[in-house]
């Protein structure tokens, strides 16, 4: 199972909190994608391609494919705590199904230490992802009963892993560019939901805010007044949060704050908040009476429907109050339906 | 005369209109106008206050349709018609992961507001780039730990389609009967 597109429509940070809550088994491809600024300086330029590996929605290694290849025994050769030789034939007798750092901690070649040091060197990799202003991405997803040993890249393993809605927080914290999650980012007027009692994660000092106004009803807008913030670093901790899986946006309706981009054009809005059903079916009914007695003269505009002859008669549009259902209704409906298949 | 109102809702251009158009036996009461923010880019005309269909038993109960508006700006209205209704189907595109996002919101937006029956619509799911249901439910924040509503797959231009859609989300109303009020 594979699914691609694009990083401007489902972003890099969506991915991974996806991957997080179906503990996905797989690996992420990324490839950005070239910009006139690259091809300028360099005409031959390719960008590299990132292979992300998942186990069970945590992040276990990143392989970069580009023009500088990083796989981890060059991260290791670089760093020269073992010399080629020694660590190209450890890597070939590495077992099957072991991650090489595993094994290389075993031969006590290299510390637990040294292991999370290289393991941080791949997340930093990963982190620069999320500066990306677009690229394409796949994520081929294995299922449980096709996962072989020959599916995972043991070689690149370090045998750490994080879960991928802590990398989120941790990437998105150290990113420059938000221009790609710019819409993406809760709106002022939202509240947020805590999903579950306590953060498995050190927070900063607003998202703990952030995480402790989820306790309420409060707005991100009101937050940011009342704790004196600016409201985009609010929201960008709020998406923090989000991304990790911490909290929840709940958008508040604008019941009480009528639209103001709303054209003259479009239809009149309610008298809100005080507006009943009754009063919406007297405005729909007054505006049918308008459409009946002056057509619209905008011919881009689409009449309301209700100069038609077999309209429903206006009383019925809304109705003032939910009514019961009964289970008859609800079996001749189906019946009734069923009889059109 | 009993009745049963339902409220289809979700994202701009997932096919709300289209599918009250579909199974209403009367010619739909739209309000239908032209689109002049980035809803343009998708279609020419969007929903600003919702698309009201009927369908009547020849017992002469009914059952009612109303589509919500997908856009935000517009969700005093998502507010005043899930209020109204006893059920209603989430309906997204499956193409555009573009527009799950604002499915989560809309989703977050109604379970925060009522526990009235529901399920989900994915249109489109024959198109190319189209998500599996499964993945779907993940963006829209859905894990195996909580109740997983009904997703049914439905083309909303499809008298046939719709109809089975609506007898999965009377199916799923008629087990929770007992608890509505």
């Amino acid at each position: 199972m594979s699914m691609t597109g694009s990083l401007e429509t489902f972003s890099l940070p969506e991915l991974f909190r996806l991957i997080d809550s179906g503990g996905k088994t797989g690996q992420l491809i990324i490839q950005p994608l070239l910009n006139q600024q690259s091809l300028d300086l360099n005409p031959n330029y390719e960008p590299s391609i990132y292979h992300l590996w998942f186990h069970k929605g945590r992040l276990i290694t990143t392989v970069n494919y580009g023009l500088h290849h990083e796989c981890l025994v060059s991260l290791i050769k670089n760093r020269g705590w073992l010399s080629n030789r020694v660590i190209e034939k450890l890597a070939e007798v590495c077992p099957a199904e072991v991650p090489l750092g595993n094994y290389l901690s075993k031969m006590k070649v290299l510390e637990t230490q040294q292991l999370q040091l290289l393991f941080q060197l791949q997340l930093h990799q990963v982190y620069q992802l999320f500066n990306l202003n677009s690229g394409q991405f796949r994520l081929e997803v294995f299922a449980p009963e096709k996962l072989s040993s020959a599916s995972m890249p043991w070689l690149d393993m370090t045998g750490v892993s994080m879960q991928a809605s802590q990398v989120n927080l941790l990437a998105l914290r150290i990113t420059r560019n938000w221009s790609s999650f710019a819409h993406k980012l809760p709106e002022k007027n939202s509240a947020l939901q805590q999903l579950i009692r306590q953060p498995k994660f050190r927070l900063t000092t607003i998202e703990q805010a952030v995480w402790q106004m989820a306790q309420s009803n409060m707005s991100l807008e009101q937050l940011a007044q009342f704790r004196n913030i600016s409201l985009l670093e609010v929201r960008k901790a709020a998406f923090c949060l989000m991304m990790s899986r911490l909290v929840e946006e709940i958008p508040l309706a604008n019941f009480r704050s009528m639209p103001s981009s709303v054209s003259a054009s479009e239809m009149k809005p309610l008298p809100l908040p005080e507006a009943s059903i009754n009063q919406l079916a007297i405005a729909k009914h007054s505006q049918r009476e308008i459409a009946v007695h002056n057509p619209p003269s905008n011919s881009n505009i689409t009449a309301i429907n209700s100069t038609a002859t077999s309209i429903a008669p206006q009383e019925e549009i809304l109705q003032p109050k939910k009514p019961k259902v009964s289970q008859a209704l609800l079996n001749k409906l189906v019946s009734f339906l069923r009889s059109k298949l | 005369m009993e009745r049963l109102q339902i409220a289809l809702t979700g994202p701009v251009g997932a096919g709300k209109t289209s599918f009250v158009r579909t199974i209403s036996e009367i010619e739909v009461v739209d309000t239908e106008r032209l689109a002049t923010d980035e809803t343009a880019l998708l279609k020419s005309t969007t929903t600003v206050a919702f698309d009201f269909g009927r369908l009547t038993l020849d017992s002469g109960q009914v059952l009612y349709l109303y589509g919500t508006p997908g856009q935000f700006r517009f969700d005093f209205m998502w507010e005043i018609l899930i209020d109204q209704v006893q059920a209603y189907i989430l309906l997204i595109d499956a193409h555009r992961p573009e527009n799950f996002h604002a499915a989560r919101k809309i989703f977050n937006f109604m379970r925060q507001r009522t526990q009235t029956p529901m399920i989900i619509g994915l249109t489109h799911t024959d198109c190319e780039g189209a998500w599996e249901a499964e993945n779907i439910a993940l963006a829209l924040g859905l894990t195996e730990q909580l109740h997983q509503p009904a997703i049914v797959p439905v083309n909303a231009d499809n008298p046939q389609s719709v109809v089975q859609c609506l007898i999965v989300l009377l199916e799923e109303l008629m087990s929770v009967t007992a608890d509505l009020v």
